[in-house]
């Protein structure tokens, strides 16, 4: 019986010893974890400094995502209001996020890193269709998406915010040429040599 | 990058010509039906309307392409490839300056910028009021005996050595005229008789392709026949063709246009059975250093003339075409009065010396492009079509021009056949002490030397050393050898070490190098080597057809890459990338234009490494021996 | 990223010789170690591919000359120094080549390494992504690294050549395919290659735009992003896409053809080749203008979704359009052809409609007339098969120019003239100009009087000058082709002066071809299956109201109210009633009978949803709300 009252008291002091320890329970929602660096959350479509969105428009992160999760349409620049730096643009850019496991693919994928996996983990909803999220949610969330998806004091982590394009503007807008108004076409590049 | 110039004979500059006139109508009419196909009549036609237009603009293009019967585009086609066809206007005086490899480091240079200051405009641009336009041409014309020279529509002007024709020349050219300066058309740099410096080895021989040196006018019909011209011809319509063939085959004649296949064996390929067969003569002269068809063509027109007819007698040939390159007005000019003489004689034309035997001979002028010194190019050039090499086989001896059996030839190769026929195959092959590699040479001698010109000596019978020495009269300033570029800029340099090789096809392959058409470059140990690469890759580059993958790409590539050293930007690693690419190109191309453009990079970095890796040092670049930057000082 | 699919070693160096054929028009050799017999002839690119090798091409395409100019193929071959492009090289007896010698192989990566020094990395943007030659030799051949650190070319981006294709002069690697085709294939050179050296590039004549009826193959031709389609351009990529087989419905001539959807909107039409029918080429009026417009969410342009196809049935209610029920939209229509009214059927419907047509809808709807818009009876069916052509040896064409009616025609005859035939034409338009041995350019009208003049000629030889010149070059052997317009078919007198000359000629099915080929895509199969409708003709003076069929546009306004099925947008005209929604030809699984009787299945290539009936079936929905109708009336 001594034994047994031994191994109660154990219990019991192991508890109190660890009561006046620090916790390390954070009291979600008040107390809120900074994600990792590496942290693969809700995805994010970025812009360049000048405010023109990487997004090329490409596919390139449909093809990579291994649940299909992803939806681009593509459509040519206008020259005059260019969207993207180059030919093209995603007009249509959706994610299903029921269907995305957050690999990173997509991320790894984007020639020009304009769609990376962010901090943000909060994404629940009531309705199935809410978690199709469209390109404005996408690229602009803290005008477009619900509140607890954009916390502006979180960091990004990964790759840069904004920076420039690289190389010199590309042609934007519809094909030019002879059977054609003109629209703008890019100068070819002096030959230095 | 694009040295253009043409001369108008028309009055018009006016942006708002929009048809031809009837006369060029007419002409292009009468063009249309010269040739065996219509479509030859194609660059011709261009040329006769940018002629009277002095461009050619869209309206004009479709109207030459209406009245050919092919498609604008393909008229357009044909525009954009040559150098010497301009959809823009361009001066009506257009000036252009030749520095290229020699001329660049003889005074053309200096000249360029002569002009620049006396005529007040840079190169590429036109004077106020049109008349006058200024051009940097990386092309050889084929006047490097007489550097430095221009070439201003139809005419050249050379041995522009003197301030004082360098000014004249401006100040006719200001007053709308093409000038005739002293130093136009004349030989002046001409060995009367054998070697001048005769306590040297002197040599046994009498010219026979050349024998009026220092002559630069041309010898008329009487005086050609007054020297048992055209005999040989004679001889020839007396045997049977299969006979004449075996005569050539047995004289070790090989082609002197550089790839020196056996002329006779080349012959005998042509199939007996009937039909179509033609002869081309390859009269495109555009390797730079080279200028002897060019007085071949001028001067001893009537033997070109004999020899083309005993060739075309021999393959059963009855249609001739001797095709020259378009800067070649002159020589072209000279070639069609000769034919008139001779048609007139009965030398040619209907029924040659009352044999039966017919030869019609047309001389076409082509539109600036090096490529079509290459043979399958040529005949496409002759057929109306963009002048790319084709895939061999087949070779032309089995389809050739129009798909039919022809012979293309060097003119010089040519010349030689009268001779032959005329003292027997035997008496050939003991000119020069080599029997298989039997004749005359006529060898290009320019560059840093006190006396270049064409030089006719047997084959094999002297060493690099000698010709420049005993004939060349040794370097100028008594400057010391860099190299010699043996065959124009087409092969290895052979330092100043190896030239005690003879200058035949085995000697100079045993100096690492190949002889081809005997087109020799001095270069002086001053000059800078990195420099001179340079420019000849600039040459190549700018005459790559585009055909293929290797020569398109990779002779820019490797120029880009030389620039980078001539201003001093690069890294020794580089220099193992340029001998990559050449690896990548030479071997691996449609034709030789390829394998050539990498000779200038391997064989100076062969030689003078050094040379590459003190340019990048500091990033001083290309530096000749007096630390001058470009050649403007220089000749 | 080396070589991945290239082993090392099979010099090939050590096999023994192979013993020589027994035929004379068989060569053995040996490729990459294996020995094979091949015909005599055979290129070396062609060999490979028997011996299981791949052997990597840009320049080469089995229809084109060869050229050898992108070096791509270089072998090496024994015996042989240099190593040589496996497309202009013929197999011979006892040759070893080898295509993954580490000759051969360095070879590959000097020309991939070479191509990529001035192309620009266009990838993500470029529509050939995915389907590229360029990117999958870049891959299998090349080094994986490229040393190319000088400034890239720059040329012009998304040049427009014409209406339908974009030339990106950048991308294009100056193989010449685009420009060889149209010299060689269609003959028009309309595409050409400009300047020299480094600057090349492809193009037409300054301020001309690229205007061929076949310009759009190529597209298909061309191995990068060099010419796309300005129909296409950044719709989709290749791996999203769909492919269905199916039959272009431009024209009769039934060429092949593979719909590309994705989710279920077709966005483009490519050749799918039927070496006896379309040679694997396509014209551009079948390849952009046949295609039904897009509708798919997402992938609809703003000028498209102007334009509204519709895709539930709609009916005229207050004053505009309204969408209904197809319960109310087919009772509508039945209530509009009582009377004088007429029913006008497209001859693009397929043969199980055109039967349903015929045998179920007309009985059913006795006092409405019926025919086809356009017209489509011939009174001389044709006779022969299009593999004939190329051996033609006199051809004649009447009235009747197949490069702007049925183009891909155009291309066989083409050939028949490279193969020594004589064409001659007579009519006042003539496409094929340039391949003619004589064209008697009179207009339409003449053609009947020029007709019995050549039959003059050949027979008495009492006829014009150039009517015997053109005579001249038909009493040659071989076979002959013979082809009046159907137009001109309906002129008794003429049709009978053409049947003459065809007897003349010794134009018979067997070897060659003769008749007045039929025009519009299924106009036989509607001769053949629904033949009281085909021959009859509807006069539409006081019409009370129009059902129409399937066709593309409205009939000129006339008083009558007009019920309209159909697959593409129509505009909202005030005496249109009904529109009853259907599927395209190319949404539907059916057959086709193409201008030589030869019957070939379409396949649905997209989807619109389920409520939309096919042309099949709506007229079966027709079928039966008219038996309703006589049943409601009784």
């Amino acid at each position: 019986m001594i034994e047994d009252l031994k191994a109660l008291l154990a219990g019991f002091f192991t508890t109190l010893r660890h009561m006046g320890r620090k916790k390390i329970t954070l009291m979600y929602p008040e107390q809120k974890r900074q994600p990792a660096a590496k942290f693969k959350g809700r995805h994010q479509l970025h812009k360049y400094d000048n405010g023109l969105e990487r997004c090329i428009g490409c596919h390139l992160c449909a093809a990579a995502c291994p649940s299909q999760a992803i939806y681009v349409g593509a459509e040519e620049n206008d020259p005059k209001a260019p969207i993207s730096f180059g030919e093209r643009y995603a007009k249509h850019f959706e994610i299903n996020m029921i269907r995305c496991i957050f690999c990173g693919f997509c991320e790894e994928a984007c020639p020009v890193e304009a769609i990376r996996l962010g901090p943000e983990y909060e994404l629940s909803d009531y309705q199935r269709h809410a978690f199709v999220y469209t390109k404005d949610m996408l690229l602009d969330p803290e005008k477009h998406a619900p509140r607890r998806q954009f916390h502006a004091d979180v960091e990004q982590h990964r790759g840069p915010i904004g920076g420039k394009p690289e190389g010199e503007a590309a042609v934007s807008g519809a094909p030019k040429g002879h059977c054609d108004t003109p629209t703008g076409a890019r100068t070819p590049r002096k030959q230095d040599l | 990058m694009n040295p253009v110039s043409n001369q108008p004979t028309g009055a018009t500059t006016s942006m708002h010509a929009l048809s031809l006139s009837t006369a060029t109508r007419t002409a292009i009419q009468q063009e249309v039906l010269r040739y065996p196909h219509f479509r030859t009549a194609l660059l011709p036609s261009l040329k006769l309307a940018q002629r009277e237009i002095g461009y050619l603009p869209p309206s004009i293009l479709n109207e030459v392409a209406d009245l050919v019967g092919v498609s604008h585009a393909a008229a357009y086609e044909l525009t954009t490839f040559y150098s010497m066809l301009h959809t823009k206007p361009h001066g009506r005086l257009a000036v252009e300056v030749c520095v290229q490899l020699p001329c660049g480091f003889c005074g053309g240079e200096r000249l360029l910028k002569q002009l620049e200051a006396g005529l007040g405009i840079k190169p590429g641009e036109t004077t106020q009021d049109g008349m006058l336009s200024l051009h940097r041409t990386p092309e050889c014309m084929g006047g490097c005996h007489r550097s430095p020279m221009v070439r201003i529509g139809d005419h050249y002007v050379e041995n522009l050595t003197a301030k004082a024709d360098v000014d004249a020349l401006c100040a006719e050219l200001q007053a709308g005229r093409i000038p005739t300066t002293k130093g136009t058309l004349n030989h002046d740099c001409h060995p009367a008789t054998a070697n001048a410096n005769a306590s040297k080895k002197p040599i046994e021989y009498t010219p026979i392709l050349l024998p009026r040196q220092p002559r630069s006018t041309q010898v008329s019909l009487a005086e050609y026949q007054a020297s048992r011209g055209y005999e040989g011809l004679k001889q020839a319509l007396q045997k049977q063709p299969a006979e004449v063939i075996e005569i050539v085959k047995q004289s070790n004649l090989r082609g002197r246009g550089g790839a020196a296949f056996s002329a006779g064996m080349k012959w005998s390929f042509v199939p007996k059975a009937a039909g179509p067969k033609y002869l081309v003569v390859n009269a495109d002269e555009s390797e730079p250093g080279t200028f002897k068809d060019r007085e071949l063509m001028e001067v001893e027109s009537h033997m070109l003339l004999e020899g083309m007819a005993i060739a075309s007698y021999a393959i059963g040939c009855k249609e001739a075409f001797l095709y020259l390159r378009g800067e070649y007005v002159e020589a072209g000019d000279r070639m069609r009065a000769a034919i008139g003489e001779a048609e007139q004689q009965g030398l040619l034309g209907k029924n040659i010396l009352g044999s039966g035997f017919e030869l019609k001979i047309h001389v076409f002028l082509g539109a600036g492009a090096y490529i079509c010194g290459e043979e399958t190019a040529l005949l496409e050039s002759l057929e109306g079509n963009r002048p790319m090499p084709r895939s061999r086989p087949p070779f032309p001896a089995i389809s050739g021009l129009y798909s039919k059996p022809t012979v293309v030839n060097n003119v010089e190769t040519i010349c030689n056949v009268p001779h032959i026929l005329l003292h027997g195959a035997d008496w050939f092959k003991k000119i020069g002490p080599n029997e298989k590699s039997a004749g005359p040479k006529i060898y290009c001698l320019s560059g840093w030397v006190n006396r270049p010109g064409n030089y006719e000596l047997p084959l094999g019978a002297v060493t690099f050393r000698e010709l420049i020495e005993h004939w060349g009269m040794g370097m100028r300033d008594g400057a010391k050898i860099k190299g010699v570029l043996p065959a124009g800029i087409s092969a290895p340099i052979v330092p100043a070490d190896q030239l005690d090789a003879k200058l035949d096809y085995e000697g100079v392959a045993g100096a690492g190098s190949m002889l081809g058409s005997a087109s020799l470059i001095v270069i002086p140990e001053d000059v800078s080597i990195v420099r001179a690469a340079t420019r000849m890759l600039e040459f190549f580059r700018h005459e790559s057809c585009g055909k293929c993958t290797p020569c398109r790409e990779g002779t820019q590539w490797l120029h880009k890459i030389l620039l980078r050293f001539e201003q001093g930007r690069g890294e020794p690693k580089d220099l193992d990338l340029l001998l990559s690419l050449s690896n990548q190109i030479s071997g691996k191309v449609l034709c030789a234009l390829g394998d050539f453009a990498t000779s200038p990079v391997t064989a100076t970095i062969k030689h003078f490494r050094p040379e590459y890796l003190a340019a990048i040092l500091n990033g001083q670049g290309a530096r000749d021996a007096q630390g001058t930057t470009d050649w403007s000082q220089r000749g | 990223m080396s070589n991945l699919a290239n082993p090392t070693g099979l010099s090939g160096a050590t096999t023994p010789p192979p013993p020589p054929p027994q035929n004379p028009n068989l060569v053995s050799l040996t490729i990459n170690g294996k020995r094979l017999t091949v015909p005599k002839g055979t290129l070396l690119v062609e060999a490979a591919k028997m011996a299981g090798s791949e052997i990597p091409v840009f320049c080469y395409h089995p229809k084109l000359k060869p050229v050898g100019a992108c070096r791509m193929c270089l072998v090496e071959i024994e015996k042989n120094p240099r190593l040589q492009t496996a497309c202009t090289t013929p197999v011979s007896e006892g040759m070893v080549a080898n295509s993954v010698s580490p000759n051969a192989i360095s070879g590959q990566n000097a020309v991939i390494e070479m191509l990529l020094a001035n192309h620009p990395l266009d990838c993500p943007i470029c529509d050939k992504g995915g389907e590229c030659p360029l990117q999958d030799n870049t891959f299998k051949y090349g080094q994986g690294v490229s040393r190319m650190q000088e400034d890239k070319r720059a040329k012009d981006k998304a040049f427009a050549l014409s209406d339908r294709i974009v030339l990106d002069k950048e991308r294009c690697i100056m193989c010449y395919r685009c420009t060889r085709f149209q010299s060689e294939i269609v003959g028009d050179q309309a595409l050409v290659a400009l300047d020299r050296g480094g600057e090349s590039e492809i193009g037409t004549q300054n301020g001309e735009s690229f205007e061929s009826p076949f310009s759009g193959n190529t597209i298909e031709l061309c191995p990068v992003g060099a010419l796309t389609s300005r129909f296409y351009r950044f719709r989709s990529r290749p791996w999203d896409l769909k492919r269905t087989p199916s039959v272009c419905s431009g024209c009769s001539m039934g060429c092949n053809t593979s719909l590309h959807a994705r989710d279920g909107a077709i966005l483009r039409m490519v050749a799918r080749e039927n070496p006896g029918i379309d040679d694997g080429w396509l014209c551009d009026k079948g390849r952009f203008q046949t295609l039904p417009p897009v509708t798919a969410l997402g992938q609809v342009t703003a000028a498209e979704a102007k334009q509204n196809r519709p895709l539930q049935p709609l009916l005229r209610k207050h004053g505009s359009l309204q969408p209904t029920t197809l319960e109310l939209a087919l009772q509508r229509t039945v209530e509009l052809l009582r009377g004088y009214t007429a029913v006008l059927a497209s001859p693009t419907l397929t043969n199980e409609a055109m039967l349903a047509l015929e045998t179920g809808l007309r009985p059913m709807a006795q006092q409405s007339q019926f025919g086809f818009l356009p017209y489509v009876h011939t009174p001389w069916l044709l006779q022969g098969k299009i593999a004939n052509l190329p051996f033609a040896k006199k051809i004649v064409l009447l009235g009747f120019d197949p490069w702007t009616e049925l183009p891909v025609l155009a291309l066989w005859l083409r050939k028949a003239a490279q193969n020594g035939g004589n064409l001659v034409a007579v009519g006042q338009h003539n496409g094929l100009f340039r391949d003619s041995a004589a064209w008697l350019s009179v207009p339409q009208d003449r053609v009947g009087d020029t007709t019995a003049e050549l039959l003059a000629a050949l027979t008495t030889g009492k006829a014009s000058a150039p009517v015997r010149e053109a005579a001249m070059k038909l009493t040659c052997d071989g076979p002959a082709v013979l082809l009046l317009h159907p137009d001109l078919a309906a002129d008794a007198s003429l049709l009978f002066l053409a049947q003459q000359l065809a007897q003349q000629l010794g134009a018979n099915g067997d070897t060659g071809m003769l008749g007045a080929p039929a025009l519009a895509a299924n106009a036989r199969g509607a001769q053949e299956l629904a033949p009281t409708i085909a021959s009859a003709t509807v006069s539409s003076h006081g019409l009370t109201g129009i059902l129409l069929l399937g066709i593309d546009h409205l009939v000129p306004q006339s008083g009558a109210k007009l019920a309209v099925a159909t697959s593409r947008a129509i505009e909202p005209r005030s005496d249109v009633e009904v529109v009853l929604p259907m599927l395209h030809p190319y949404e539907t699984a059916g057959t086709y009978t193409n201008f030589t009787g030869q019957r070939q299945a379409l396949l649905a290539g997209g989807f619109v949803g389920r409520n939309v009936p096919s042309d099949q079936q709506l007229i079966s929905h027709l079928r039966t709300a008219l038996t309703h109708r006589h049943a409601g009336a009784r």
